[in-house]
Order: structure tokens, then sequence, then C-alpha cells
């Protein structure tokens, strides 16, 4: 895997914070907790072509594209490309699973890296976090439900 | 001028609609209601004896029992939307009905059945919009805004009362009740009005649910009884109305009796009558306008319900002491019109209001069931009783005689006052349960009960794994010795890990009775998973039967070598002891790491406070499993001298997790070496963090002696110290209550300076962040006083405050605001109530412009958010600040930019860096 890590930010702080105030699992935790999330960001290049991580491989952190695009794929079958200010890979924060796809840039890239055991332990002292992603998730849900009934509806 | 208009009336600017169009509905209703109550009395009184006004109420209440029967009927098969025009056209549809059935020699019934049908349109139109009006506003709102919308009742009657004496010479009387019932159907405007914008859709599930569940309401009047009895708040209301309308009644009565005999023709008397009511009216106005709202927000309930007895008390002693010293009839009869223009008022503006105030914190349900309860059952009764005690008294006397009356009234009114501290402290529970309804917990399962303990037997015979061990923890917590047959009854569990848990039980609480099943457990030495817990638990229970336990010291499974050492460690033998000893101190010594991290797991779990000594040494090892084990095991052996590595550890930044743990396990031994780290300067802002929460975690006294004297050395941690308070259970003591009450004062003042300032920074568009964080800062500095409230006021009720702002629903907002107001003193509570209750900026600067007086602009805002010393600032606050700092040109921003980059905070440093890089 061809990356390297720069030890220079070229991020502020500030920005991250609200970098992941964009991010919908986040959009439901106050500033004030997102600027102590963002100090657990590491900042990632990659090359385009860059394999980040395989199908199958352990999840254990998430990523948000801050520039260049991102392909989600299996084998040669591209689910999304993914662009500036998305993010993927978010449930690995949560859950240790195995990734259901891989991921490659498409070009060269900036990401922000959040691993899941440091986010862990601020989301112990700090329950703003945990509910704002469980608001979100929430919402996920009640959207997924919603296209089912409506699915179902039209099957009808 | 719309706004200032809405801003002396108390009305915020998205209720104004909903307000002014409930305000004309009751206008209209009024004008009709007024009319018809100046013609029909008039005519009654013209006609009439005074003894027939108490067969009046008789008659009135029972009428009145009848038709508030039906109403409660109608209203739990009917929606809103469906009630409201069906009583608007009923009681219109009557008038004119009365009219066709007008003659000229009208006969007496007809005339005694026009006045009683008075109270019966009053009462159907004062439930049907009231009803309506109850579940428009929260109780916040109801407090504030029910005496305007109510006001609409006033200027209708003042104007129907005014206008009977000129109208009655163009229409005759009877041709006014056609004018009565015009202006109810008028209202109908205002119903389609608010109709359409959605406002009769208001809990339409729990209508809805009341038509699916009709069975539960076919007996309506069995269900309005139960309301009654049911709930304490509905029946103390409920009689204190019941108190109140008796002494209306009867001042009403003295005074009508009495009037006739000083006028000398019926046109006198309607005029009189009309100008009499149009007069209490204009007071009226302005009492519930400008005041009601107001004077319920700074009395209190209390304090506005005991308002009309104590002014009608000061009347009534002026009319005794007349009556001693200087009876003079005439001037008696004047207090007694005084005194029913002013109950009459005070009943409108004020009493109505609060009584409906009183029922907010109930349900949508329980909240139309009590207003039912209180206008159509309880106000009938009591106008049949004052009917009864007036005709009796009347009989006996044969006269109308004004002191009897008074003393009677006194008598009335100490009932009232006591009434009024009952329903106050009802007040209070009922809030107080308004806000446990969502946040209550399951109460303590009773093992003591027979059929519980048969439900549990049968789950740890063969629930599954996870019910029996949750049953196992169940009787750990409450044992007592009757409890044993269900232990042992876990060792029959198919599942190992329940047989596990009952051994541990066993162990634990020494239960004798079990060591057959376990010496069967170690006789089979199949059960590797089970033996260990085996062994330690046979050592426990009887230490002087352990032959041959020696030889599980050599076992090579591990986890059967660490029990035997720990079981005979704590089996008290000395021989057992020393062989125990010398197995773990060949282990401590161990060149394999595996038996190093062995030996420090058995320290651990035997926590005894002076092995410490090895673990000093284990902590330093160079291997990576065995210093993590030791961390732990240094919780559980709770030695001072552990606490050292341990702190060294977190001050680089090493084990952190682990370490916090041990450190909490260990409890108030961790404090010292804690307080040590915080005071001094060597710490981060995030280490400081966590050590704070780590001392909540603690949570002893200790911990928050520490913690209350950290408010004033690290005021910028003041959110989490509070925090870590208030997981202490932390009261505040006498010698710091003057402090605390001082610092609630600082904040409030905070965020009035911050309120003040978000509306000043909503003007400049490049502040969009900071006007955000402020807002953020605000609820920061809320949480904050709330929990300063829970330590110096009542913990609970502030907690459940605090909840109940987290749910951010209007309704339990105004719920947690009423607790407030009424658990904290006035001089925090009501300036609490403007900074957070709902409400626009702006509106918030309305009301506390009083109190504040600064003249503000960019630059001092944001000199004040870098620099204040009073209020510390949130870090991202001050980040903000000096982000949106970009577009601006003035001379003070390179020195607010070069001081932020000297800070030790990466979020302030870097922002400022970077804004001064651009500069250069």
């Amino acid at each position: 895997m061809s990356t390297t890590t720069h030890h220079e930010q070229r991020l502020l702080l500030i920005e991250k914070v609200l970098l992941l105030k964009s991010i919908s699992i986040f959009h439901e935790t106050p500033e004030t907790v997102l600027a102590e999330v963002a100090e657990l960001l590491e900042e990632e290049d990659f090359e385009a072509n860059t394999n980040i991580f395989e199908a199958g491989d352990e999840a254990q952190c998430m990523y948000i594209i801050f520039k260049g695009q991102v392909r989600i794929h299996k084998g040669e079958h591209t689910f999304v490309v993914m662009k500036e200010g998305e993010c993927f890979g978010e449930y690995a924060l949560l859950d240790t699973e195995t990734r259901s796809a891989s991921a490659t840039t498409v070009s060269e890239c900036l990401l922000l890296k959040m691993d899941q055991e440091p986010f862990y332990e601020l989301m112990e002292s700090r329950i703003e976090v945990a509910k704002g992603i469980i608001k979100t998730l929430c919402r996920r849900l009640k959207a997924q439900n919603e296209k089912v009934v409506q699915h179902s509806a039209e099957k009808k | 001028m719309k706004n200032r208009i809405l801003r002396l009336l108390n009305i915020r600017t998205d209720e104004a609609w909903l307000v002014t169009n409930l305000f004309w509905l009751q206008f209209f209703q009024g004008v009709g209601v007024a009319i018809f109550n100046a013609v029909v009395l008039a005519l009654f009184i013209e006609h009439f004896e005074a003894l027939a006004l108490p067969k009046v109420y008789l008659f009135a209440g029972t009428l009145l029992l009848v038709v508030g029967f039906v109403y409660s009927k109608v209203e739990h098969a009917l929606p809103m939307k469906k009630l409201v025009p069906l009583i608007i056209v009923f009681v219109a549809g009557s008038i004119f009905l009365l009219r066709a059935l007008f003659s000229e020699e009208n006969s007496s019934s007809y005339l005694f059945v026009l006045l009683s049908w008075y109270y019966v349109i009053y009462l159907l139109t004062n439930l049907e919009f009231w009803g309506l009006a109850a579940l428009q506003f929260d109780i916040r709102q109801s407090k504030r805004l029910f005496g305007m919308i109510g006001a609409g009742d006033i200027p209708a009657k003042l104007f129907g009362y005014s206008a009977v004496p000129l109208l009655v010479k163009v229409f005759s009387s009877q041709n006014m009740l056609v004018i009565a019932g015009i202006s109810i159907l008028c209202s109908l405007i205002f119903y389609f009005r608010l109709k359409r914008a959605g406002k009769m859709d208001v809990h339409v599930a729990h209508e809805h649910a009341h038509a699916a569940s009709h069975d539960f309401v076919t007996e309506n009047w069995r269900e309005l009884m139960k309301g009654f009895f049911g709930n304490r708040m509905i029946a103390l209301v409920a009689l204190l109305s019941f108190i109140v309308i008796t002494c209306v009644t009867i001042i009403s009565f003295s005074f009508y009796a009495e009037i006739k005999h000083e006028m000398h023709s019926d046109g006198e008397l309607a005029a009189f009558i009309s100008m009499f009511y149009a007069g209490g009216r204009i007071f009226a106005i302005f009492i519930r306008l400008i005041l009601t709202g107001r004077l319920s927000n700074i009395l209190g309930i209390k304090g506005s319900l005991l308002i009309s007895p104590v002014i009608l008390f000061v009347f009534l002693f002026s009319i005794i002491v007349l009556s001693l010293f200087h009876p003079d009839h005439h001037l008696v009869l004047y207090v007694f019109g005084l005194m029913a223009i002013i109950t009459e008022v005070l009943k409108t503006s004020l009493q109505d209001p609060v009584f409906l105030s009183l029922m907010q914190p109930l349900s949508a349900n329980l909240r139309l069931k009590g207003h039912t309860i209180v206008k159509g059952v309880m106000d009938p009764f009591a106008l049949i009783f004052s009917g009864f005690m007036l005709f009796t008294l009347l009989k006996l006397s044969g006269k109308v005689d004004l002191f009897q009356l008074s003393y009677m009234v006194v008598t009335l009114l100490i009932v009232w006052v006591v009434m009024i501290f009952l329903v106050d402290r009802e007040y209070v529970k009922t809030l107080i349960h308004a806000l446990n309804k969502r946040y209550s917990v399951g109460q303590e399962i009773d093992l003591e009960d027979e059929k519980t303990r048969e439900v549990l037997l049968q789950k740890i015979s063969s629930g599954g794994t996870g019910e029996a061990i949750y049953v196992l923890n169940l009787i750990e917590k409450q044992y007592t010795e009757e409890m044993e047959p269900l232990v042992l009854k876990a060792f029959e569990h198919e599942k190992v890990e329940v047989r596990m848990e009952a051994i541990q039980l066993a162990e634990r609480k020494k239960i004798a009775e079990a060591l057959p099943q376990i010496e069967a457990i170690i006789a089979d030495k199949h059960n590797t998973r089970l033996l260990p817990e085996a062994i330690k638990a046979k050592c426990m229970l009887l230490p002087d039967e352990l032959e041959n336990f020696d030889e599980f010291l050599e076992d090579k499974d591990h986890r059967i070598m660490k029990a035997a050492i720990i079981g005979l460690m704590t089996s008290g033998g000395i021989s057992a002891v020393v062989v125990a000893g010398q197995k773990l101190l060949h282990l401590i010594d161990s060149e394999h790491w595996e038996e190093r991290k062995i030996a420090a797991e058995i320290i651990g779990e035997l926590g005894v406070h002076s092995f410490y000594k090895p673990l000093i040494h284990l902590l330093e090892d160079h291997n990576h499993h065995v210093v993590r084990t030791a961390i732990h095991a240094a919780g559980n052996v709770k030695n001072e001298k552990l606490m050292v590595p341990l702190m060294n550890f977190l001050l680089h930044r090493k084990h952190e997790k682990p370490v916090i743990d041990a450190m909490h396990r260990a409890g108030d031994v961790a404090l010292k070496e804690i307080k040590l780290a915080l005071t001094s300067d060597i710490l981060s802002r995030q280490q400081q963090s966590k050590l704070i929460l780590l001392c909540g975690r603690i949570g002893t006294t200790n911990a928050a002696k520490i913690l209350d004297e950290l408010v004033w050395k690290l005021p910028a941690q003041r959110t989490d110290i509070f925090h870590a308070l208030h997981a202490c259970e932390f009261r505040s003591q006498p010698h710091h209550l003057k402090e605390h009450i001082d610092l609630m004062h600082r904040h409030l003042a905070a965020a009035t300076l911050i309120i003040f300032s978000i509306r000043e920074m909503e003007k400049t568009p490049s502040a969009k962040l900071l006007v955000e964080a402020l807002h953020l800062e605000l609820l920061e500095i809320r949480d904050q006083l709330l929990m300063l409230f829970s330590f110096v006021y009542n913990r609970e009720k502030m907690m459940k405050a605090r909840n109940a702002f987290s749910m951010n629903k209007k309704e339990s907002i105004a719920n947690a605001l009423e607790v407030i107001e009424i658990e904290v003193p006035k001089d925090l509570s009501l300036p609490f109530n403007k900074l957070f209750d709902s409400g626009s900026i702006e509106e918030k600067c309305n009301s506390l412009q009083l109190v504040f007086k600064e003249q503000l602009n960019y630059e001092n805002i944001i000199s004040d958010i870098l620099n204040s010393q009073k209020h510390y600032y949130h870090r991202w606050t001050k980040a903000a600040a000096l982000y949106s700092l970009g577009s601006y040109k003035g001379s003070e921003k390179r020195r607010w930019l070069e001081n932020a980059k000297n800070d030790k905070d990466i979020l302030l440093y870097e922002t400022a860096g970077k804004l001064l890089a651009e500069m250069n």
C-alpha cells in the first residue's frame, strides 16, 4: 500500500471540526465536543489507484475524504465513487467487523482517519458523541423503513 | 408598533396569530353571553323577590349537572374540531328557540328557565373554549397567555353589557336575545380560521385513541368520577373551585337581593346591572391583559390564588368592624357591591386562568377531564350548595341579612385559603410526576414475594443462560438465607456459565449448604472450567479440610494453579499460606512472562493492601502484558504507594485506560495523587479532564471535596468539574453556599451578556460560526446552572429538570422551567426562565433589557470572549471568535491573534497562527 503520512498538518483543527459537523453521523454532535473528536483525526495521503482496504479486512477505522475521490467496489463492480466531504467505513467506529467492500483511490487523496479505540475512549467520557450517533442511526433506520414500506406498497 | 404591543402583552411573535384568533373567538361568544345575561337578569329581578334567586341556583345547579354529564359524553366521543362547532351551534340555537318562545305575558316558569339557561350557555361556552385553549399551549405558555386569551371575554362583556341599555331602546328585550345568538354564531368564523391552520388537529392521536377505545368511555360519568377520585390534583382543584363558586354566588346574591330595593324602576335596574358589570370589566381588562401573566410568574401559583381571598377578607373584616361601631346599611351594601365586582373580576382574570395552568402538567386526556370535572361537575354542585344554604338561611331569618352573610363568607374564606395551600403542594408533586414519567426507573423486584420466587425458581431451573445469571445477580443483591434453595438449584443448570455463577455466589455469600455440590465438582476433576472456582469456594467455605490441595499448586493448568494459590492464601491456615506464598514468590521471579502475569493476577485477586511491593516490581516489568495486569491488580490492592507509579504512567500518556480504571477501583486511595497532579501545572487540558471525570467516578465524599476546591482553581474546566460533582451526588456545604450562589448569579449575568452578544453578532455575516458557538455556550451555561442548582437546592428535582431540557421537547422544557421556578429562589429562577424559556433572541433581549445596560459592539464582544476573567468561555467559542476575525480589519486584530498564538490550546494557537500568517 503506497501511503505516506505527513507529520505536518495541513488542516486546522477548527476546519476538521467543521468537516466533521458536515458528516451525517456527527451532525447532531455539538461542536464543543467535536473539537475533541477532531483531535483524534489523523491525516493520510494516498496516491491515485491505491487500495485503502480490501473487502474482508478487519474494520477498525473510518475515513473522511478531504481531497480526492475514492471508489467503493467489490472486484470490478463499483458501488459508488465518493467525493470530498464524504466519509466511508463509519460503521467500523461502532462495530469491529470485516469490510464488506474494498476502497481504492481514484485520484490523489488526502484522507482523515479515525481509529476505533481512541474514539471509544472519547465516547465513554463524552456521552454527547454517542447520543448524536444514536440519533443519526435512528433517522437512517427510519428512512430505511419508510423506503421498505414504500417499496412493498409499490409492489402491491 | 406591533412588536411593542406584543411585548406589552407578553406574547411571543410566533404565538400572536393563535392568541389573536382565540381572543376573537372568545370575544364573540362573550358578547352573546353578556347580552343574554343582562337581559334575563333584569327581567328576573324585576319579576321576582330575593328568595327566588336561591331557587334558581338550585335548579340551575341540577340542570348544569345534567348538561355537564352530557358534555363529558360528547367530548369523549367527538374530536375537538367537531365538538367546538357543535357547541357553538347548539348554544346559538337554544337562544333562538328561547326567543321564539318569548311572549309578553311570560309565565314565571319561563323566566325561571331563562335565567337558569344563562348558567348553561355560560358553562358550555366556557368548557368548549378552555378545552380548546388547554390543548394549544404548554404550562409556561398557559401561565403567560391564558390571562390574555381569556381576556377576550372581558371586552366582550364590557361591550355586551354597555350595549344593552342603548340597544334595548332600539330593539325590544326579546330581540336582544337574537343579537346574543348571532354574536355567538360569529365566533364560528374564528373556529374555521383555526381549523384551516390545522390548530384543531392537535392531540389527534389522543382523540383517535378515544374513538378506538369506545368501550372504555361508554360509562363516562364513572370515568369522570374516577378522574375526580383517582387524581388528587383534579380533586383538589375541583374542591377549590367549589369553594370559590360558593363564595362568588353568595356575594353576588347579597348584592342582587338588596340592589332591587335601591332602584326605582326596572329600566333603572337593567341599566344599573349593565353599567355595574361594564365598570367591573374595565378594571378586569387591565388586570387580565397586563397583570395576570406577570403576576402568576412573579407570585407563583400560590401567591396568585391567595390574592382573591385576602382582598375579600379585608373587605369583610371592614364590614364586620363597621357593623360593630357604625351599622350603616347603605355603606355595607356598597361594600358588598364592590366585593361582587372584585370577586367576579378576580375570578375571571386570575382564578380561572391559574386553575387551568394548574392542570397543564397533566396529560391532555386528564387535562380535559379535569376541566370538565371542575366546570361541569363541581361548579353546578357549588351552585346547588349555595342555593340550598341561602334558601335555608332566608327561610329561617325571613330576610337578607348582609352581616350574617359576611360571617358565612369569612368561614368559606378560611377553607379557601387552606385549599390553596393543599393545591399548591399537590401541584409541585404533579409537576415532578410529569417529569418522572419519562425517566422512571423500575423499582427493585421484591424477592420476598411468593409468586416472584416461583418465577425465579423456574428461570433458574430452565431459563436461558442470561435469564438464570440475571436471577442470581438479583438474589445476590437481596440475599437472605431463605434464598439458598434458589442458589442450590442453579448448580443443576445445564449451562456451565450458570453453574460458575452459582459457585461464585456460594463463595461470596458463604453458603455452606452448597459444599456437597462444590466437592462433587472438585472430585470429578474433569470439568476444568468449573474446577478453579470450586477450589476457591471450598477454601473459603471449609478451610480446615484442604488435604491434597497442595497438588493443585503444581497443576499444569494455570487456572487451577492460580485458584489453588488464591484459595490456600485466603483459607487462613498458616501452612497453607506458607506453601501458596512460596509458589507465588516463585511466579513473581519467574523467567517466563506468562508466570509473572499470573502472579500479578493472583495479587490483584487477593487484593491484600500489604502486597504492594511485588506489584511495584511488576509495574516496572519490561513485558507489556505483565505491566497491564499489574496495573489492574494495583486497583484492587488499593495501596497509596502504588498510585505514584500509576500516575507516572498517566503523565507519560502510557496505559491511560487501564490506569484510569485501576485508580477508579482504588477509590479514595488514589485521590492524593490525583489532587497533586490536578493542582500542579503539569497536565494537558485533556489529562485534566480525564482526572476530573475520574474523581467523579470515584464518587466519594473526599473526591467531592477535591472537586469542590477545583471549581475555583480550574475555572476553565468547570463543565467537567460540575459533571463530576454531580456524579458524587455533591451537596453544597454551608461554608461554600454563598460562593455557589454567587457563581449562579455570575453564570446568569454571563448568559445575559451572551444573549445580547448574539443579537449584536447576528448583524455581522462573517460571524455566523461565532453566533452558533455562542448558542452552544448558552446551553453549556444552562447545564452548569442546573447542576449548580442541584448542589444547593433539591437535587432530584433539578436533575429531572435537566433531563427534561435534554429531551428538547416544548412541554418537557415548560415543565422543567416550572419546577425551577418553584424550587429555586425567585432572584435566580426568574432570570433563568427568561434566559432559557422558548422564544427568539430578540424577545429574550426585550425581556432582559431592564437588567442589561451595557453597550455592545463587535470589538468588545470579541475582546470579552477572548480575555474575560468573569466567565470562562469554551475553547470552541474562543476558536470561533478568532476564526470570525478573518475578514475583520480593525486595529485590535493583530493583538488578539498574537495573544492567542501563545495559548497552550492547539485549537486556539493553530487558528490564530494561520490568520496571522495570512495577515503577513
